[in-house]
């Protein structure tokens, strides 16, 4: 236990000290920052385009989730991939790897620490970076959440940490996988490019077509469940994708889902979007869970010197 | 100007069978034909139901109604993970020749030093080329094939002047990379760098910068005109928004999309009558000159970008 504290206090010092890290941070603050000023003005311009006699389906007041998506896609996912590319390659590069073996630790307590360390990091860099956003956005609108917007809010920042730390521990299975910090670099970035693009679900449609025969006509929606279950899972593999689908529920009034040929309203409760889109929380879960699990016994069980 | 074409050759030989190279590309083709098959899902989606419903419609000419797909799920991936391919390859051009020693050796040449960032430049440029070309005519086949879409010289035009924009936008970004990689050393902080550039350049950026400091100016009494909300795509009309076009030219990737957003627009939706009209209203010479100062930026953008890194090139200890 002492030996594995010893190493998240080094990891967290390291990353104190990682100038490229840093700036990184500061680039997704400030662009959170930014963005929670903007969302001001969209909620002012959604307010202006209510029309008076229909009921809303957008929850304008939650604008902000929307516009921070992109921002968390893209510029959190560089914070991770900065703190996570080079964690073991570059220790191997310059040997300190082999110095930090020869001291009483134990191998599994140096990839844990690094892992813990990581999670601590990102999940504090999130949760600062998102509430200074929500802050300058109530500052703007003169908004005051509700228990319930807030509530939405928080799970929305619980998801984005998630999705962070997916990122976080794909990028530090590729730095133990390649000893080349650019290859693992650029190959995480092109995972994420591929995960932020709208790929999956085509795909999702060609594999569903050549397990189970094409649908009759050309449907988006298929009408039978287990292929459109199997179509979704496919869609739900990218977490981005699953992300910006719970934030497309979380943030309306109702939603409508189809029952057979039917379309069916429902109430956009908090627990209802959630149990709804259930296979996006979990690929969210999952993803961090295996890219953890992996880099863990990958470390383990590799020569690492 | 034999040592600039041999330079040239090695730098495209050593990019082509570069594996860093391989992935980037194979991933800008998986990607780029996976937005054309959804293009393609969804008109064919659109056409079924429209063409068993009550309304008359032109069969093959409903993926214009969805024309703004062009540029958001196809064209535009070229400046997004063709960009990261381009940072990519700016590093291999310097960064890794300069750790190898290669650069040296190099140098030892009777060649001069501008020679060497000519070559390099060209031999880049090709490999860009090669990849903005290759992934459009694979996304453009599919889409013309199963679309149905008639392979006419305007479209063929539209095209072919989005891939050489496209690669203009690239070798950008590539003379931006030989930029940073001859200040610094350390090969993950240019690539980390880089990607802030590329992630930076965007309009949302330039955008939520500008809303704020014209949100901060408004809390002193200075009342400046704000932007009107904007996405693309659909929300074509955001282009009479004097804001955002005067803005938009300040970021060279939003340029690129804006462009390659005009170039394969043929109409507006309320100006169609589905009665067997021709649909294509806008034509390719109108679009183009329509968005020449799109097109100067670009060229403006990438010059700036080739001089800056032909100075520092020759300039700078290597």
């Amino acid at each position: 236990m002492v030996g594995l504290v010893c190493v998240i206090r080094k990891e967290l010092s390291d990353a104190a000290s990682n100038k490229t890290l840093l700036l990184s941070c500061a680039v997704l603050l400030l662009s959170c920052a930014f963005t929670g000023i903007a969302s001001g003005n969209i909620y002012y311009y959604y307010h202006l385009t209510i029309l008076p006699n229909q009921p809303p389906v957008t929850n304008i007041e939650l604008v902000i989730m929307r516009e921070l998506l992109p921002q968390i896609t893209l510029i959190g996912a560089l914070v991770a991939v900065a703190y996570g590319f080079n964690a073991i390659n570059k220790e191997k590069t310059e040997g300190s790897l082999k110095v930090l073996l020869s001291y009483p630790v134990y191998r599994d307590q140096v990839i844990l620490g690094k892992l813990l360390a990581s999670l601590i990091l990102i999940t504090l860099v999130t949760f600062v970076s998102l509430t200074v956003a929500l802050a300058l956005y109530l500052f703007s609108t003169n908004l005051i959440f509700s228990p319930d917007l807030l509530a939405r809010y928080f799970v929305f920042i619980c998801l984005s940490t998630l999705l962070l730390s997916g990122y976080l521990g794909l990028s530090m299975l590729l730095s133990i996988v390649f000893d080349n910090q650019k290859m693992s670099l650029i190959a995480v970035f092109m995972l994420i490019g591929v995960f932020n693009s709208w790929v999956f679900f085509p795909y999702g449609h060609l594999v569903a077509d050549a397990v189970y025969g094409p649908d009759p006509g050309y449907l988006f929606n298929s009408p039978r469940p287990h292929v459109q279950a199997f179509i979704d899972f496919i869609l739900n593999l990218s977490p981005a994708e699953g992300l910006h689908r719970i934030v497309d529920r979380l943030s309306t009034y109702r939603f409508f889902i189809y029952v057979g040929s039917e379309a069916v309203w429902m109430e956009s409760e908090l627990l209802t979007v959630l149990l709804n889109r259930m296979s996006a929380l979990v690929v969210l879960v999952v993803i961090p869970v295996l890219s953890y699990s992996a880099s863990y016994v990958c470390f383990t069980r590799r020569e690492i010197i | 100007m034999p040592g600039v074409l041999t330079i040239a050759k090695k730098e495209f030989m050593d990019h082509v069978s570069d594996h860093t190279f391989l992935l980037c590309f194979a991933t800008l083709l998986i990607v780029m034909v996976g937005g054309a098959l959804f293009m393609i899902q969804l008109v064919q989606y659109q056409n079924f139901i429209t063409v068993s419903g009550p309304h008359e419609v032109e069969e093959d000419a409903i993926w214009k109604f969805y024309d703004y797909l062009f540029t958001e799920i196809v064209t535009g991936h070229l400046s997004s993970l063709g960009g990261l391919l381009a940072v990519a390859i700016s590093i291999n051009a310097i960064q890794k020749e300069r750790v190898d020693g290669s650069l040296r050796v190099l140098m030892s040449y009777p060649i001069y030093r501008d020679d060497l960032f000519m070559g390099k430049l060209i031999g880049g440029a090709l490999v860009l080329s090669l990849v903005a070309i290759a992934s459009m005519t694979i996304s453009f086949s599919l889409l013309i094939f199963y679309l149905s879409i008639q392979l006419t010289l305007d479209f063929l035009l539209r095209i072919i002047v989005t891939t050489f924009i496209g690669t203009m936008l690239l070798v950008f970004f590539l003379c931006i990379g030989m930029i940073v990689s001859s200040f610094l050393n350390d090969t993950s902080s240019i690539l980390l760098i880089l990607i802030l550039i590329v992630a930076a350049l965007r309009y949302e950026t330039y955008n939520v910068l500008l809303v704020t400091g014209i949100n901060l100016f408004s809390y002193f009494g200075v009342r400046l005109p704000k932007p009107g909300f904007y996405h693309r795509g659909w929300f074509r009309q955001v282009w009479n928004d004097p804001f955002y076009r005067n803005v938009c030219k300040f970021s060279p990737t939003e340029s690129y999309l804006k462009l390659s957003e005009s170039l394969f627009h043929f109409g507006w939706e309320y100006e169609w009558t589905p009665f067997g009209t021709d649909f294509t209203l806008f034509s390719f010479q109108d679009q183009l000159l329509k968005s020449l100062d799109l097109v100067a930026v670009l060229i403006v953008f990438t010059l700036a970008a080739v001089t800056a890194s032909y100075i520092v090139s020759t300039r700078r200890e290597l």
